[in-house]
């Protein structure tokens, strides 16, 4: 019979309703956490130094293999620029 | 319908049934349809295992060949967005001689032209299978991936050691459960031809010169724990926890007990693992990994832990590579030096591990088409048949490598700059892309059964503290008792 939806259907439309509004608002969780939160956590005086120090020995701490601990050859390169 | 998914009527995929490959990582739900299921019809075609294979060796070859001429001016030449502080900007600049855009355009370039032709090959006829769509949708995972990057370039994320893996799985799985994934994103959604053509590259870091790096010491404490740790929390996954899927356990287990995400996504794809355990197993690890990299240091300092045993300490048992250099680095440079040794020589074990998992597994459990029961000739061409072919190409690409590294000095320089410049970025967005499109290939709700009613969580704290306990015994015993003079003379 044709006039009613069936449950699928008006689940559906349910779906396709939502979508939009839940990928709307995981974007705007996405910019507020990497936008403000982080950054004001990473101005924390105690995170803020031991980030520095971490960076300042030249470690990848999101490294995933050995390879990636220390920062490339590009960057190491240009480091000894700078030093020079 | 496409490769089974059902199709919503507004041409988007969502991902309630799963896509699968020729085994690898294949997904859950109630039916498996692989591809080679759905083309009857189509003319044989290089398997994905095959295309990893190529695919995997032209670049390898492409990039020594490029190092080989141009030496050190290669560097640069790829890149991946790096870290940030205040402007998400500052990762597509970076602090090298050329902009990291540029390195990241030259290899997203590399990897698409490659990709796409294994694509449209694997496809053919298929909804969302030609050569535009495919570049379209190739394009569009590309975008997310740049963005998982930058997310994890924020100096606090990467601080904690979130890697961009965790992210561009949250991005494609943001995208399948709201809007569904468009129809014309099928043809480029093949996540185990990034992992696989992934793990081909990554064999040529895989040198095993590394394995004897700190000699007796890193043998005891890396040799021995690791496969020991990774024997029992799978055996105590299987048979006392009764976890149904042995592939979850196994992934978890290397996970935990090798080196992090690299050893998941080997093992995973070595035991033809599903999507979803992977992801699971990769959610859990970055969780602990956060606490321990923080909470290790600091409580070994109060505890009065040496800082040579607290950095073998580290090495061993903190899941994450990046995680275990910050830890170690908590700790002082000492501690730094042997923690990452350490790491490293666990790192060098992923192949062993995955051949004898990939071999283990031809051998005993079934395949992802479920026809264990069904023998096709001689046993050795039934294990021949099972086994993830890729795999050789892992192994090559190793053993190649650490020949060449193993040679003389100038050979070490090559295969080091190669990789350093070149294929170790191509592999991080290859994994990159992977990772996204399990994201894009999952249903939040088929993430459940790979929870298991908490037992995994169990199972990797459990598995966790036999791995602290054993790894904190063997490093007291060498690192602070027999061999610690020879450490403090290998120590700068």
């Amino acid at each position: 019979m044709s006039g009613f939806p069936s449950a699928e259907t008006t689940q559906q439309d349910k779906r396709r309703r939502q979508g939009p509004v839940g990928l709307a608002l995981c974007a705007f969780g996405i910019v507020a956490v990497w936008g403000w939160v982080l950054p004001a956590i990473g101005s924390l005086a105690s995170i803020s130094e031991a980030i520095q120090r971490t960076e300042g020995q030249g470690i990848n701490a999101g490294a995933i293999y050995y390879t990636d601990v220390f920062y490339s050859l590009e960057l190491r390169r240009a480091n000894q620029l700078v030093e020079r | 319908m496409e490769n089974g998914n059902p199709e919503s009527d507004d041409g988007s995929v969502r991902p309630d049934a799963p896509v699968s490959g020729d085994g690898g990582l294949v997904s859950s739900g109630d039916q498996d349809v692989s591809l080679e299921a759905t083309q009857h019809s189509a003319p044989p075609r290089l398997s994905e295992d095959g295309w990893a294979i190529v695919l995997g060796v032209t670049v390898l070859v492409t990039a020594l060949l490029a190092t080989w001429w141009s030496g050190d001016a290669v560097a640069g030449w790829f890149a991946q967005p790096g870290s940030w502080s205040d402007s998400p900007l500052q990762s597509l600049i970076g602090n090298g001689p050329r902009p990291v855009w540029v390195g990241s355009l030259l290899a997203i370039a590399f990897i698409g032209v490659l990709a796409i032709t294994a694509l449209v090959d694997r496809r053919g006829g298929a909804p969302g299978g030609g050569w535009l769509p495919t570049l379209g949708g190739f394009l569009a995972i590309t975008a997310l991936a740049v963005l998982a990057f930058v997310m994890a370039g924020q100096q606090v994320a990467k601080h904690y050691g979130f890697e961009y893996v965790i992210w561009a799985l949250l991005l494609g799985l943001i995208i399948s459960n709201t809007v569904g994934v468009p129809q014309w994103l099928g043809g480029a959604v093949r996540g185990e031809l990034f992992i696989k053509w992934g793990l081909v590259l990554l064999g040529a870091e895989v040198l095993l010169g590394k394995l004897v790096a700190l000699g007796i010491p890193g043998i005891l404490v890396s040799w021995f724990v690791t496969p020991i740790v990774l024997i029992t929390t799978f055996w105590f996954g299987t048979r006392i926890l009764k976890i149904r899927s042995p592939s979850l356990v196994m992934v978890v287990a290397a996970d935990m007990s090798v080196c992090g995400v690299s050893a998941a996504i080997a093992t995973a794809a070595a035991c033809r693992a599903k999507k979803e355990e992977l992801s699971m197993a990769v959610g859990l690890s970055m969780a602990f990994t956060a606490v321990m990299m923080v909470v290790m240091p600091v409580a070994f300092r109060f505890a009065g832990v040496d800082d040579i045993v607290g950095g073998a300490w580290i090495g061993g048992t903190i899941d994450s590579t990046g995680a275990v250099a910050a830890a170690g680095a908590a700790m002082g440079d000492r501690a730094m030096k042997i923690a990452t040794t350490v790491k490293m020589i666990q790192n060098v074990l992923i192949g062993a591990i995955a051949f004898a998992v990939s071999v283990y597994w031809a051998t005993r459990y079934e395949t992802a088409d479920g026809d264990s029961s069904t023998r096709r000739g001689s046993l050795l061409a039934e294990v021949w048949r099972r086994f993830p072919k890729f795999v050789l190409g892992f192994l090559a690409a190793s053993l190649v490598a650490s020949a060449i590294a193993w040679s003389d000095s100038s050979g070490e320089a090559l295969v080091t700059t190669t990789v350093d410049s070149l294929t170790k970025h191509l592999r991080n967005w290859l994994f990159c892309l992977a990772f996204v499109c399990i994201g894009l290939e999952t249903h939040i709700r088929t993430l459940l059964p790979a929870f298991s009613g908490g037992k995994t969580l169990v199972l990797y704290v459990i598995g966790q503290s036999f791995n602290i306990l054993m790894t904190g015994l063997m490093a007291s015993l060498v690192f602070g008792w027999l061999f610690r003079d020879a450490i403090l003379e290998w120590l700068p």
